[in-house]
């Protein structure tokens, strides 16, 4: 058999993202449907542009604490990477990590007033729950000083939101699963989008919290308003502006489509 | 919620300390003032709570802005 013949027999493999292969390495994926996800994942983050706007990516692939516990954008072991720090009662499973409403939530380290912008940010998660107007929640944020940075769903049949400034009162956003983004895009603005679905904000940047914005619940200090909700992404970082928040949709939808727990 | 009530005494000695490989406990006070933890927590196999006893939690009241 030729050189040639036996080159065209071995198997092909297609290149990994660099940046997707420290992270499946760090995190120990090894089931290769995971992998395939997190490799397009970044692909797609970084073809439309959206890759250097985050600071966190936290993906929960992987069904356990420990590989939960990574940032996608940084995956070293380190606060300074924001690499998350469980506490309480977290239910682990392939689906993401499910809080449990009494004292689960998940320390980012991220400190706005440290490492963010006050007039472009973005706070964003996914959650597999659908919790209708009964929820009582926070799904992440901080609170501090009067200065609001965090996201919900619902709150009964409102959600109280804020980012680098005061808070206000919306609509909640029903059902409470999907992608929730709450993003600062200047001075004098805010939008959310859930599933897609956009709302508008005319709100003053005033300051940013001093403290770490955590997950699963809100950190005023300690943590309060624990949620109760399954969450399959989450991410920080500065704001997009439509297109790159509908693409960030679709992209995020298709990772958990390709994970087969989409809502 | 069904948690796992600590006996006095106990809180103090899980602030701090990991209750598998990556994850800390977190002790959250009742409505009477007792501290709880959930029951994943007291599956650690560093600690013993099979005498605690497991009872309904109701938070202590608080309020934050909302």
């Amino acid at each position: 058999m030729s050189y040639y013949n036996l080159i065209s027999l071995m198997p092909k493999t297609s290149a990994v993202d660099p940046d997707a292969q420290a992270f499946i390495t760090a995190a120990a994926i090894t089931d290769p449907t995971q992998q395939s996800a997190i490799n397009q994942l970044v692909l797609d983050l970084k073809g439309y542009n959206i890759w250097s706007k985050m600071k966190a990516i936290y993906p929960f692939v992987g069904g356990t604490s420990t590989t939960h516990k990574w940032n996608l954008k940084d995956p070293r072991d380190l606060d300074a990477a924001f690499r998350l720090q469980f506490f309480g009662g977290w239910t682990h499973s392939s689906n993401g990590a499910q809080s449990n409403g009494s004292n689960a939530y998940a320390d980012t380290f991220y400190i706005p007033s440290v490492n963010g912008l006050l007039d472009s940010a973005h706070l964003s998660c996914y959650s597999r729950t659908d919790l209708g107007l009964t929820g009582y929640q926070v799904d992440m944020g901080a609170y501090s000083g009067g200065n609001s940075h965090w996201i919900m769903y619902s709150y009964g049949s409102v959600a109280s939101l804020g980012i680098n400034g005061s808070y206000f009162n919306e609509p909640a956003f029903n059902p409470t699963n999907g992608l929730l983004l709450g993003q600062r895009i200047n001075s004098s603005e805010l939008n959310f989008f859930h599933k897609n679905n956009k709302t508008s904000k005319s709100d003053v940047s005033t300051s940013q919290p001093s403290s770490k914005i955590y997950i699963g619940a809100r950190n005023d200090g300690s943590p309060v308003l624990y949620s109760t909700k399954e969450y399959a992404f989450a991410s920080i970082g500065i704001h997009m502006d439509d297109t790159e928040a509908n693409n960030f949709y679709n992209i995020i939808q298709n990772f958990q489509t390709s994970l087969s727990r989409n809502v | 919620m069904i948690m796992v009530k600590l006996f006095t005494g106990q809180k103090d000695s899980l602030i701090g300390k990991l209750f598998d490989d990556h994850q800390f406990f977190n002790p959250v006070e009742n409505i009477d003032g007792d501290w709880f933890i959930s029951e994943t927590e007291a599956e650690s196999k560093e600690f013993d709570f099979s005498s605690n006893e497991r009872i309904e939690f109701v938070p202590k009241e608080i309020n934050p802005i909302i």
